[in-house]
């Protein structure tokens, strides 16, 4: 066959690609072209509005008592008055922005720390990963909430050492997900071809298993930010929160210790139980959308 | 006697492009039908549609009749609604289909998928349904103790074994195979073929087979018909069609096949691909590829009948011999 | 500079498997020629794909040697020059290419890897697209998702030019691909072997395809080179039953009726579980008494460079056995 013929031949026209597909719509039509994606990110970008400027937007000092306790909802106090007089809406506000710290930091470390665990275990196989998964089953295993309870009676209550707990209790689960997905990567044929080069480990986890790997982290990082919101509320509503701190969690803390749900002080127990559930469902709702546009690429051939 | 399946222009539609598009079909009892062409020309969304398996986002229409020599009188499928299709496969007309030998139930033993077929369809005893599993078994050439195993305890050919004999639980009278042989060693394809074939003769079974790989057609099956972009391009008698191709399409299909024993090399490769459904060409819809393009290409020929049930779909046939390509050349319209 | 790009010689990797010890390779002996077309055949498990690894470094050999332009390939330095000089091409597009690489980076990968200097990149790079036929305008910005199966492939290749190797080891390349866009790569392949001379070992089930593309053909059989020599010879005028078996399996689109066919029976049994004696004999149409006892080695058979695995072509060693066994 003549140069000329094989290189007619071999000429594509560039029209014969394939068509545009998901995935260059991309993660921004995702967010703003569905319904889901609009409310999620719509609900979380306010409540992170909220947390970033709440105490600038509070009418009054979440802190300053009043002599008018347990005020049910007026002109001058939107959500009414706590126990001590203090405002509902201005702890609202304030509130805000414990559980989006604590949220979204224990979410960090918890992918931080799965994820490494996870891909060394999955990448090298062997002792390696026997005993990271020994490790990440003895975490699984452990009920989170009495473990978290535990630890934070045991440590001095403070907001570092409530993400530490949290961090440290949920990270199991993305370990388990990086793992599996690192395993599947290992024999995929581009990284056998980046070893055939002469890549080395570190060079192919980088530029081939870490980017393969992340959009999952991604999307699981998310659901953890819930859990991390709701586990926040959880142990704050226990008493084992930040004392000096303002969070929904102590609020339904107080709210609880001084009866007032008996006094019908209903301003005072559902905003904060409102706002939690809101925000969790939300940030839920974008995680499941992040996982759904995820795991179906990733089971493909390769994407 | 009429044929047992008749198809009449049928069509496939997805988002109102034509998957599969003016489609006449007729198998006769016992014959074996072979349907080629590249992935993307329809030949496998035709024979799901016999089945009506298609997926919901595709619209059939058309008109299939089928008649089994044991069923009473004849089935009009086009007319069926799920229920009634459930009375239909399996019973009359079963499929094997591409890939086939992953598709076992890793949880399930081998004699019980065989055992739900069955049941699915048919009022049968536990007694017979036993007796009916050994005998599948035997048939396609596999011990009956072997029922006893799962899926991951057999060997691929033993496995692709499975599966013909599964296609075959009711006795129907229609098989639809859809590639059983790709991805499957040269070895391991001729068994499942000469599995076929005998299958055949023992128990006169029809046979749609359904294959990019014409060596394989040709051994196997009595007529043919080339699918291009969703219209049978040409149709006949295998040894007519093979021995004197009258489509350049065919021709060009030919050509790729090597023959031991000829000329070493490979054939230039056609240029280009198959359209896509929803940018089909005005006129002849291989016109674009084709190095004997003209003028008269850009009015759609129809698929016309020269002799002895060959037919073709292309305005220049009769071809008694194929003009020298400048395969330099583009291809196009000339003139 | 000698004929021999690269020598396989007496090569056995073995593998850990719940049942024993897997022998993919139980002494395999090859010459790559340079500039010539290798193919390599057999049923799938009889090794081929372990020979390719073997022969990119990819495995570690239990015995035996590999070795580039004559010198053993171990130790780091010569490993890397084998990395540099010889590159593979994998047998499913839609697998091959990181699905987070754009084009670029994908084909110049192995520059970065092996650290070409960066000024030397774009040169090359587009060379390697242009030798591909893909117009870098085009494709060099695309993701993989964006190509169709044929294409992909065809990034492959590029990306296996770009360190301009001198041979390239093809695994299946074309049978994952539909039959257009197959023959498009075929074409591709051989237009680059012709124009950078370069060695192709090009591994395969389909017989004829080996046939009409190959210079020499290997026939593989559990783990073993069990026929040798130039493609015509050994698929038109095959000498080892095994090869006779496969030739005759090849379906055959003859206008003429159907020709009965020997076929052969049963399946590649396990490689933990060898027969003993010829490996081939359980399935053999044409064994005879010490086809169990001795394991034969590749011996001449046909024509002047074909080599036959198999005792009847020396029945003086199986006579031997047999005469020792009777004195015995």
């Amino acid at each position: 066959m003549s140069p000329e013929q094989a290189a007619s031949a071999a000429l594509i026209p560039a029209e014969a690609a394939a068509d545009v597909t998901a995935e260059d719509r991309g993660v921004r039509h995702l967010l703003l072209g569905t319904w889901r994606g609009r409310i999620g990110i719509g609900v979380v970008g306010l409540f992170v509005f909220i947390a970033i400027f709440g105490s600038l937007l509070a009418p009054y000092d979440p802190n300053a008592s009043s002599l008018d306790t347990l005020a049910s909802p007026s002109w001058s106090h939107v959500l009414g008055t706590t126990e001590s007089g203090a405002d509902v809406f201005s702890q609202i506000l304030v509130g805000a922005r414990v559980s989006i710290v604590v949220g979204f930091a224990a979410a960090l470390i918890s992918a931080v720390l799965g994820s490494a665990v996870g891909l060394a275990g999955g990448y090298f196989g062997g002792w390696t990963d026997r005993s990271l998964d020994a490790l990440e089953n003895w975490f699984l295993v452990i009920p989170t909430l009495p473990l978290m309870i535990v630890l934070a009676r045991i440590l001095n209550p403070s907001l570092a050492v409530l993400i530490a707990v949290i961090g440290l209790t949920s990270w199991a689960g993305t370990g388990r997900i990086v793992r599996a997905q690192v395993f599947t990567l290992r024999e995929r044929a581009f990284v056998e071809r980046a070893r055939a080069l002469g890549a080395g480990d570190l060079y192919i986890i980088r530029k081939h298993i870490l980017p393969n790997t992340a959009p999952l982290i991604f999307a699981n990082t998310v659901l953890i930010v819930a859990v991390a919101i709701l586990a926040e509320a959880a142990l704050s509503f226990l008493g084992l929160g930040d004392p000096t701190r303002i969070s929904w969690g102590t609020m339904l803390e107080n709210a609880f210790d001084n009866g007032a749900p008996s006094a019908g002080a209903w301003w005072y127990v559902i905003p904060p139980g409102l706002c939690i559930t809101v925000l969790v469902l939300a940030v839920a709702m974008l995680g499941y959308l992040f996982e759904e546009y995820v795991n179906p690429r990733l089971r493909e051939h390769g994407e | 006697m009429s044929a047992l399946l008749d198809v009449r222009d049928l069509r496939v539609t997805h988002n109102g492009h034509p998957i599969v598009d003016g489609v006449d079909l007729r198998i006769e009892p016992g014959e074996a039908v072979g349907l080629a062409g590249e992935s993307g020309c329809g030949k496998t969304t035709t024979a799901l549609s016999v089945m009506k398996l298609l997926p919901s986002a595709l619209r059939q229409s058309g008109k299939i009749t089928l008649t089994p020599p044991a069923a009473k009188k004849p089935i009009n499928i086009e007319r069926r609604t799920e229920r009634g299709m459930n009375l239909v496969r399996w019973r009359h007309v079963s499929l094997i289909f591409q890939g086939a030998m992953n598709s076992l139930d890793p949880v399930q033993r081998v004699e019980a998928q065989i055992a739900e077929a069955i049941r699915l369809h048919e009022q049968v005893s536990s007694k017979e349904v036993r007796a009916r599993i050994d005998e599948l078994l035997t048939t396609v050439g596999l011990t009956p103790s072997l029922g006893h195993r799962y899926a991951h305890q057999l060997s691929g050919g033993q496995r692709q074994r499975v599966m013909v004999a599964l296609a075959l639980a009711c006795r129907p009278s229609l098989v639809i195979a859809d590639e059983p042989t790709t991805a499957l060693d040269v070895v391991m394809q001729a068994q499942v073929l000469q599995l076929l074939e005998r299958l055949r003769a023992e128990l006169g079974l029809a046979l749609i087979l359904i294959s990019h790989d014409m060596g394989v057609l040709a051994e196997t099956c009595d007529r043919i018909a080339i699918m291009y972009a969703g219209r049978i391009v040409e149709a006949g008698p295998v040894s007519a069609v093979f021995s004197s191709p009258q489509h350049p399409y065919t021709k060009r299909l030919l050509e790729s096949l090597p023959v031991i024993g000829a000329e070493r090399g490979l054939a230039s490769p056609i240029p280009g691909g198959p359209p896509d459904p929803g940018a089909i060409p005005e006129g002849c819809r291989f016109r674009p590829r084709c190095p004997y393009a003209a003028e008269e290409c850009l009015s759609d020929p129809p698929l016309r009948e020269l002799s002895g049930g060959h037919a073709t779909a292309c305005h220049f046939a009769p071809w008694t011999e194929w003009p020298a390509v400048d395969a330099a050349t583009t291809a196009g319209v000339r003139g | 500079m000698s004929d021999v790009l690269m020598d396989v010689s007496d090569l056995a990797v073995h593998f850990k498997a719940r049942k024993g010890t897997a022998r993919a390779l139980d002494g395999v002996s090859l010459e790559w020629r340079r500039g010539e077309i290798l193919g390599v055949v057999g049923e799938s498990g009889c090794g081929k794909s372990t020979l390719a690894r073997a022969m990119m470094g990819l495995v570690k050999p239990a015995a035996g040697e590999v070795s580039l332009n004559g010198e053993t390939v171990a130790g780091r330095g010569r490993v890397r020059e084998l990395r540099r000089r010889v590159q593979m091409i994998f047998q499913d597009p839609y697998q091959t290419l990181n699905p987070r690489q754009r084009v670029r980076a994908i084909v110049a990968e192995p520059l970065v890897v092996q650290g070409v200097p960066k000024d030397e990149h774009e040169a090359r790079v587009r060379r390697a697209m242009e030798d591909v036929g893909l117009t870098a305008e085009h494709f060099l910005t695309r993701y993989p998702h964006q190509l169709s199966g044929g294409q992909r492939q065809r990034v492959a290749i590029a990306a296996a030019l770009v360190l301009e190797p001198d041979g390239l080891v093809c695994d299946e390349p074309v049978s994952m691909l539909d039959a257009s866009v197959r023959s498009q790569i075929l074409a591709v392949l051989v237009e680059l072997q012709r124009r950078r001379n370069l060695a192709l070992v090009f591994i395969t089930h389909d017989l004829s395809l080996a046939w009409s593309l190959c210079d020499r053909i290997a026939v593989m059989y559990l783990g073993r080179v069990v026929e040798q020599g130039s493609a015509v010879d050994v698929i038109e005028r095959p000498r080892h039953p095994y090869t006779q078996a496969l030739a005759a399996a090849i379906p055959v689109p003859s206008a003429n009726g159907d020709a009965k066919r020997e076929l052969l029976s049963g399946e590649l049994p396990d490689a933990t579980a060898i027969p003993t004696g010829c490996r081939f004999h359980p399935r053999c149409p044409r064994r005879f008494e010490p086809c169990d006892r001795v394991d034969p080695g590749l011996m001449a058979a046909g024509a002047p460079d074909q080599l036959a695995a198999c005792l009847l072509y020396d029945p003086t060693q199986g006579r031997a056995e047999v005469a020792g066994a009777a004195d015995g």
